[in-house]
């Protein structure tokens, strides 16, 4: 067999056999002066030899977790535009207030405090709002 | 890994953004019942922690079934999945949480992780080389995969896989003489 100075090109023929116990007479006489097969041989006996696992995750389980993750993935993605557009309506409606409160100060200081108190509590509310949703997911 | 697997396990079609996995459930069955096991091993092996090797593998399967694929055959499905759970292992070592390196937390890791005397010796053995060789070695000589097929999991270079596996071969084997466990194999 070509041995290419490293590997031998049976080697892989030589770890087929091991697995499906398919030695042939033939094979066992060429691993037996081939120093790249039996060196591979006694490391493929080696970690063959080693028992599998004893158990996996139950298929059926794993589908059903499967399908539930892609179905919350799925969900959220289609909701990310929406959170977007919500964030952003935030921010605008949070610029034009506050670029509202000098003119409304202008024009009443009792209107500028009002609208302060209001946009006070209207932030404390979209908090909150935020908050639960966000301990909810 | 050539002949190891018979199933016609193919992906239906490339349909993750279509909201559903690449696999009906009678295809995912079948494809995991040829290739739980086998994979279960292989993360077993290169992490050395049970626990772990069973998240890596349901999110290796997941990830395999969202993946928008070209149609691929059994064998090409398998290496497929192969190579996220490489990917997937080593994401996992190489966050900043994990710093440390699982050849050396092999042994200790998790008991169940191997299982038999047997097992933990060659899983001693395996702790003393790197995570990348030891990746090599239970494809090449558990697995039987072909260079190629070993090139295509690992992201080694298919003309380098040879002399670094003829190099893994040589430490491995020194070992397993010193370890008294290569006894018997010719």
């Amino acid at each position: 067999m070509k041995n290419e100075g490293m590997n031998c090109q049976r080697e892989t023929e030589v770890v087929l056999a091991l697995r499906t116990g398919d030695f042939t007479d033939e094979l066992r006489a060429h691993v037996a002066g081939c120093e790249s097969c039996g060196e591979a041989l006694a490391v493929a006996s080696a970690c063959q030899a080693a028992p599998g696992p004893e158990t996996v995750p139950d298929a059926s389980l794993l589908w059903r977790k499967m399908e539930l993750r892609l179905k919350r993935e799925r969900t959220e993605a289609a909701m990310r535009p929406a959170i977007i557009a919500e964030r952003l309506t935030t921010a605008a409606f949070a610029v034009c207030a506050v670029l509202a409160i000098p003119w409304l100060a202008a024009q009443s200081p009792m209107l500028a405090i009002v609208a302060v108190a209001a946009l006070v509590l209207i932030g404390i509310s979209a908090a909150s709002v935020y908050w639960l949703a966000a301990s909810k997911r | 890994m050539t002949g190891i697997l018979s199933v016609a396990a193919v992906p239906s079609k490339t349909a993750a953004d279509a909201g559903r996995l690449a696999m009906t459930e009678q295809e995912f069955r079948h494809f995991y019942a040829e290739t739980a096991r086998p994979l279960k091993s292989y993360l077993t092996r290169i992490t050395g922690q049970a626990d772990l090797a069973d998240d890596l593998l349901q999110e290796a399967y997941y990830r395999m079934l969202r993946a928008e694929l070209p149609a691929l055959d059994a064998q090409q499905m398998k290496n497929y999945l192969y190579k996220v759970a490489t990917n997937l292992t080593r994401d996992h070592f190489r966050r900043p949480s994990r710093q440390e390196t699982p050849a050396e937390e092999m042994q200790i890791a998790d008991p169940r992780a191997v299982g038999s005397s047997a097992s933990l010796d060659i899983q001693r053995v395996l702790s003393t080389i790197k995570p990348q060789e030891r990746e090599m070695v239970w494809l090449a000589y558990v697995e039987g995969a072909s260079h190629r097929e070993i090139s295509a999991i690992t992201g080694v270079k298919e003309s380098s896989v040879r002399p670094l596996l003829y190099r893994i071969r040589q430490k491995l084997a020194a070992l397993l003489c010193d370890s008294g466990l290569d006894g018997g194999s010719k």
